[in-house]
């Protein structure tokens, strides 16, 4: 089997590999950085069919891997109609990731264009009234970064489309990108490299309706991560796996649902084990995020000489709130609302920034 | 406790500033955490163990004290060996840093 590699500089590059792809071979999308240095396209879990794309994803244990999915597949999962012909879609994602290549493919299948924006929020606003974009399709931190840093008076802009994937969305968002964008039809993915599209809504509350789920797989189940066993009731919070090729595959993600909806919760390594309790941490960053004047809030774990390890919190003050007023509001509210081993032992002001990816990155 | 405030010499700027003392910087975060788990105490005393039933401390608070202690000194306590067992090892054992790293400044 012979594979292409490519390096990807920009999103018109990917437009002749489709082509190529197209006409039955086997490409590898390649950064600039990650050209020459020896990664072998055949170190994956499931090697390439005819005709099929390679793309390294961020892998969850931050080794980037390499998934291959066969062009059949990436093709199911857009949806060109004549509502989207010819638009142009601006994105923050790279053109390497696999949320950058459906934009693409999106765009490339309706005869439309892509604007790759940089995670400069200014040059942002500048590129989408420039261009005046019909879609935009970001992280929810980009485009939480995009909303609070709007010049003022308003942009004339506002896309017919704005679709979210990549994080965790937070009602918080949904209301405050409804505000703004009143009339944009807003959706919400959530994917994974491997996988592709396993939940989709536009709904706004950060759950999602199972029955795009239940479309894509024939079972799916959540499962307890401590006893192994599959969650059966209709409200239970466990790890998502689906049957995929004739096996269970997990997603390492922790879902809650509620009848027929569902929650992301977060990553499943995101449960800690503070002495001797299980402890949810995003569970209190979403709480700290409910406190008027937290922007945005991280709970890690960090190795304590005490006790083992203890929740860290890292969180952003919005402008225009005093920062003191509001650390103290944050830390009497969580202790109220937390189990105390749960309660952060420590406070990181102002101790994130976001990838080129545009997703949160913390320090 | 006492609350007089020592002179500690600022330097850089040529002048003096009335700073609280290590001593009074750990008992205020101590007492801090002491008062919001319930306790009634006004001063403590730093000879006491770390974890004396007293001080109405848990392992956590422990953690999240010698976090704060790390902040404001730059150096975590535990690092020393062997580690403390009592609040006026930790103080001292700050104070012997404080010393070390800038021996013009009093303690």
């Amino acid at each position: 089997m012979i594979v292409e590699e490519v390096v990807v500089n920009d999103f018109p590059d990917l437009w002749q590999v489709f082509e190529r792809v197209q006409g039955d071979s086997v490409s590898l999308l390649l950064k600039p950085a990650a050209s020459g240095t020896g990664f072998s396209p055949f170190c994956s879990d499931h090697p390439p069919v005819h005709p099929s794309l390679g793309f390294y994803s961020s892998g969850s244990t931050g080794i980037p891997k390499l998934v291959w999915r066969s062009w059949r597949e990436l093709l199911a999962e857009i949806s060109p109609s004549a509502r989207t012909s010819r638009w142009a879609w601006a994105t923050s994602f790279d053109p390497c990731s696999f949320a950058g290549l459906q934009v693409a493919l999106q765009a490339w299948k309706s005869g439309g264009d892509v604007i790759g924006l940089r995670t400069y929020t200014d040059d942002a606003w500048q590129s989408l009234s420039t261009r005046q974009a019909q879609a935009l399709s970001c992280t929810p931190t980009f485009l939480e970064l995009l909303l609070r840093t709007e010049p003022v008076p308003r942009v004339k802009w506002a896309p017919l489309q704005i679709t979210l994937g990549g994080e965790v969305f937070s009602a918080k968002l949904g209301a405050l990108a409804r505000a703004r964008f009143p009339t944009t039809r807003i959706t919400i993915i959530y994917a994974s490299a491997e996988l592709g599209v396993l939940l989709k809504t536009q709904r706004l509350d950060g759950w999602y309706e199972d029955s795009y789920l239940t479309k894509r797989f024939s079972q799916w189940r959540l499962r307890d991560l401590e006893s192994g066993e599959a969650l059966c009731s209709s409200r239970a919070q466990g790890e998502l796996e689906v049957l995929h090729q004739g096996a269970w595959v997990p997603t390492r993600d922790q879902i809650e649902r509620r009848d027929n909806l569902l929650r992301i919760v977060g990553r499943s390594d995101s449960i800690a084990n503070i002495g001797g309790v299980k402890i949810d941490l995003n569970e209190v960053a979403r709480l700290a995020e409910e406190v008027p004047g937290i922007q945005r809030a991280v709970a890690v774990t960090e190795p304590n000489p005490v006790c083992g390890q203890i929740v860290c919190l890292k969180y952003s003050v919005e402008a225009g709130h005093r920062q003191d007023e509001v650390s103290a509001q944050l830390q009497s509210r969580l202790r109220a609302q937390l189990p105390k081993a749960a309660w952060p032992r420590r406070w990181q002001l102002d101790a994130m920034t976001t990838l080129r990816n545009s997703k949160l990155f913390v320090t | 406790m006492s609350t007089a405030l020592s002179p500690r010499r600022d330097c850089n700027r040529r002048c003096f500033h009335f700073l609280p003392t290590i001593s009074e910087t750990i008992e205020k975060l101590l007492l801090a955490v002491h008062h919001r788990n319930g306790g009634k105490l006004g001063s403590i005393d730093l000879n006491a163990r770390l974890l004396d039933p007293s001080l109405l401390l848990d392992s956590l608070d422990l953690a999240e004290i010698l976090v704060e202690v790390e902040k404001q000194f730059g150096f975590s306590p535990f690092e020393a060996s062997p580690p403390p067992s009592t609040w006026s090892e930790i103080v001292r054992q700050v104070e012997l840093k404080e010393r070390n790293f800038n021996p013009s400044h009093p303690v």
